[in-house]
């Protein structure tokens, strides 16, 4: 399995975009991935956003099953520092702890960090 | 899976802080670019810097020194790399 890792927030650049593609690429190649959300990356996953001129990056994450990527991950204590709850982010994406977010990147055999 | 975790932003960054809090035991640590600004990291036992952003910044590091030579070894002796940023 691969693993993205989001560091960055969305709208400032085309990271978020760019990591959306390589998950898409990955599951073209029939190669599993995962995404996980850690520091500033974790404002991606806020349901209140509501883009004008830039395509939502939340209907996108919606999509991602269709595509067979079903596995989103943030980690608990970037949500905490920045006073996001779990009912502030979408609905897919299961919350985990620190150790269990070193224990995904340890176990994953290529990891790509944006 | 042994890492080498590669940051190359200050000591004061982000990226730099989550780089030396996902080390574990086995992992390598190797400082580029500004990182080599790093002082003391006592929680993790292999840390190492470019011995050519050390020279260039006019500076000493507590780290053991690599060069280009030893980067490539320590990609080869690991079973994944990330870069942090």
């Amino acid at each position: 399995m691969q693993l993205i890792i989001q560091r960055q927030p969305p709208y400032s650049g085309q990271n978020a975009y760019e990591s959306l593609d390589l998950a898409l690429a990955y599951t073209v190649m029939d190669v599993e991935c995962a995404l996980l959300f850690i520091d500033d990356g974790v404002w991606q996953l806020l349901r209140s956003q509501a883009p004008t001129t830039q395509k939502s990056l939340i209907k996108n994450f919606a999509a991602l099953p269709m595509y067979g990527i079903e596995k989103l991950y943030v980690e608990r204590e970037s949500l905490l520092t920045r006073g996001i709850t779990t009912s502030d982010i979408i609905d897919n994406v299961e919350v985990i702890d620190s150790e269990a977010c070193r224990e995904l990147i340890a176990s994953t055999r290529g990891v790509f960090a944006l | 899976m042994t890492c080498l975790h590669m940051v190359s932003s200050l000591p004061t960054s982000s990226a730099f802080q989550r780089a030396v809090k996902s080390v574990r035991a086995g992992d390598t640590l190797l400082l580029c670019d500004d990182a080599v600004y790093a002082a003391e990291l006592p929680s993790i036992n292999n840390v190492l810097v470019m011995q050519q952003c050390v020279q260039a910044r006019g500076i000493e590091s507590p780290f053991e020194l690599a060069d280009y030579q030893t980067m490539v070894d320590l990609v080869c002796q690991h079973e994944k790399q990330i870069q942090w940023g």
